[in-house]
């Protein structure tokens, strides 16, 4: 009963947020975003309260939070009065159902209802889990600081240095009673999907708009981590959504989407530093592409909050936790052609049926994530450059920085090799780059007419 | 004629046709998916492997456990399924104080099989020991501090009883034992037992996602 207090707290401060900025949300981006920015609220007061050095627990967790919800209550409220009437089932008869749009939905539903089930049953056992967030999170719990006392003893693990967005909502969790936190890569789960099937509702019809979203549900590796406590996944729902309402303000300039877009990639550092490499990607399409009299103010703007995180982190790492995020990154810039031709060879992996080291390929790991979007991005060719290209320069962008990144990772430091780092942790990274191109992909001149099509062969409606 | 024919062309269609439509591409959509999953590994390994058979082990289980009349299973019973050593870690928390200071085995003094993976691991061993503190064998240069505080050893193998300062009265394969020597010898006492439910095979869940 208490958790589902702490968990209802965080839907309605990220509801709060969200209605202060604007009342023009549909009930779907609402919820998707709600979670994802109540619970990095939390771990925000977590921050405040261990700065001050005063231990947090959730009665004071619960009455910050609550502070938000009054704060914010007048702009709920008045959300609720505007939107309740969407709360409906609509009109529909057995005649004219979406039968396509009803397999889809109950495919989605029951794979969910699957993992989630298997998500809930086991309790954590994965390595970096045990190793590192879960330790972190239960000893944040009892000791009400986020330096805890393992770090006297160099046993705070690998995500010790990350900042505390994941493990300060896993101690979240176990303040709130859980006897495991794992209902937290559900809830994130939830907002991934949900927030990407609201957004591409958007600009293609239902069938496509939950095509896409049961192919990013299915990303098999991403879907085995559906039932995992890894901060991937949760990462993947940050940097996915921000990057997704960053084209719809471009698309758009509704500006309640660059607001949230400039919040959640702040959140994507504050899940995990290595994501700046989406935030350098999304100042450069603002730079390039937006369409606005004041773009560089945009670009300064969202530069600003996205690296804001990340230096307060990097502040509090070197000043009361005394460690660096450089110290694992090589002191020399010299051309490392074997480690090169090592890493291009993982990246062909990751994108094909191609078998590298004890790596399963591609095609095993994203199933036909990327060679779809290949394809699509193949057929739409010769409308590259008027079809959205900044979606396609964001990937590349970011994807240029994520890869410098773990270039420049010094293998000594790391005590990893290379191979082992592209297996598993670069390997898991990629999951970041599939909500974009889905996207993408879907919203494509070439998908459009396709969906264009089924729609009116679908409806019987002539065109 | 032809004015007869355009009405017929904008002539919205019946109900009927549009059910008819409808379930055709409702069926193509099943194919499709039916598709994927058959001929793409990955679709395949999701579907199959980490939901399906998860769910028909967790169902295996909970028949096991009803037909037994057995109470619903703890996190700690879970574990034992998951974690093969998680029996021994059990034992070494069970068996020692609060703020014990425990010496771990080193890796070379594992074998290599998964019944006591990353007992050497004090980063890993940690998340169930605590608020005990850990230190393996091999973190004996890098943690001095946290090596010279140890005041238990954790006995895999035979391993760790030239850790400690006296002879114990019985030396067990695994045990978990204080360095200085205690006043009343309990070595006989904290003798580490498998349980016998992990003995059964029928019991054993297989690990499967590609971590």
């Amino acid at each position: 009963m208490l958790l589902f207090v702490g968990i209802l707290m965080v839907y309605l401060i990220g509801a709060g947020i969200l209605t202060r900025i604007s009342q023009a949300w549909s009930w779907k981006e609402l919820i998707a975003s709600s979670f994802l920015i109540g619970i990095a609220a939390e771990t925000f007061f977590m921050f405040v309260f261990d700065l001050i050095g005063f231990p947090f627990s959730y009665y004071a967790l619960f009455f910050a939070g609550f502070a938000v919800i009054v704060f914010c209550y007048d702009s709920m409220y008045s959300y609720w009065q505007a939107k309740r009437k969407d709360i409906n089932l609509g009109s529909w008869s057995l005649q004219t159902a979406n039968y396509p749009a009803v397999i889809l939905g109950i495919a989605i539903f029951y794979m969910l209802y699957l993992i989630t089930e298997k998500n809930l049953f086991w309790p954590t056992t994965e390595h970096d889990a045990i190793g590192s967030f879960d330790k972190l999170g239960i000893v944040m719990a009892l000791e009400g600081r986020i330096k805890i006392s393992l770090f006297q003893w160099g046993l705070e693990g690998a995500g010790g240095i990350y900042p505390p967005l994941f493990h300060g909502g896993i101690a979240y969790m176990y303040l709130y009673g859980a006897a495991q936190p794992k209902i937290i890569t559900t809830l994130y789960f939830i907002s991934l999907l949900l927030g990407f099937y609201a957004i591409l509702s958007r600009y293609v019809s239902t069938i496509t708009a939950l095509f896409f979203t049961l192919l990013l549900e299915m990303v098999p590796e991403m879907f085995s981590h559906a039932a995992l406590l890894l901060g991937n996944l949760p990462t993947t729902a940050y940097v996915g959504l921000a990057s997704l309402t960053l084209f719809v303000w471009i698309q758009t300039k509704e500006q309640r989407y660059f607001i949230l877009s400039c919040i959640l990639t702040g959140l994507s550092l504050w899940i995990r530093n290595d994501t700046i490499g989406f935030a350098l990607a999304g100042t450069l399409i603002i730079a390039v592409y937006a369409q606005t009299t004041d773009k560089w103010k945009k670009a300064a703007i969202y530069f600003g909050s996205a690296i804001l995180p990340f230096i307060i982190w990097t502040l509090y790492l070197k000043l009361k936790i005394h460690s660096t995020q450089g110290g694992r990154f090589v002191d020399h810039f010299g051309f490392d052609t074997a480690k090169m031709k090592l890493m291009f060879a993982y990246v062909l992996s990751y994108f094909s049926w191609i078998q590298v080291g004890s790596m399963p390929p591609g095609i095993q790991l994203y199933g036909l994530s990327f060679l779809l979007v290949f394809l699509i991005i193949a057929l739409n060719a010769k409308n590259l450059t008027k079809d959205k290209p900044y979606i396609l320069v964001f990937f590349l962008a970011s994807f240029a920085v994520y890869f410098g990144i773990f270039y420049l990772i010094d293998e000594s430091k790391q005590h990893a090799p290379m191979s082992s780092l592209m297996e598993s942790s670069f390997k898991r990274g990629m999951f970041c780059f599939i909500p974009a191109l889905f996207y993408y992909a879907a919203t494509s001149q070439v998908m459009q007419r396709f969906s264009a099509w089924l729609e009116t062969f679908r409806k019987g409606t002539t065109a | 004629m032809i004015e007869m024919a355009e009405a017929q062309k904008n002539k919205p269609f019946t109900d009927t046709q549009v059910l008819r439509r409808n379930l055709l591409v409702a069926f193509v959509l099943v194919i499709v998916l039916v598709a994927l999953y058959a001929t793409i590994p990955g679709y395949n390994f999701a579907v199959k492997d980490v939901a399906v058979r998860n769910k028909e082990l967790m169902d295996h289980i909970e028949t096991r456990r009803l037909n037994a009349n057995l109470p619903e299973l703890t996190l700690q019973q879970k574990r034992l399924f998951k974690i093969e050593s998680y029996w021994y870690i059990d034992y070494l928390r069970e068996s020692t104080p609060s703020d014990a200071v425990i010496l771990l085995p080193p890796h070379a003094a594992i074998p290599d099989t998964s019944e006591f993976n990353l007992v050497y691991s004090s980063e890993w061993m940690e998340y169930f020991l605590f608020p005990r503190l850990c230190v393996s064998e091999d973190d004996k240069d890098s943690k001095p501090e946290l090596y010279r505080k140890a005041n238990y050893v954790a006995i895999v193998r035979g391993w760790g009883y030239d850790k400690l300062k006296y002879q114990p009265s019985k030396k067990e394969s695994e045990a978990v034992l204080p360095i200085e020597k205690p006043k009343a010898d309990s070595t006989a006492a904290n003798t580490a037992l498998k349980p016998q439910l992990l003995n059964d095979p029928s019991f054993k869940p297989k690990t499967n996602t590609q971590e």
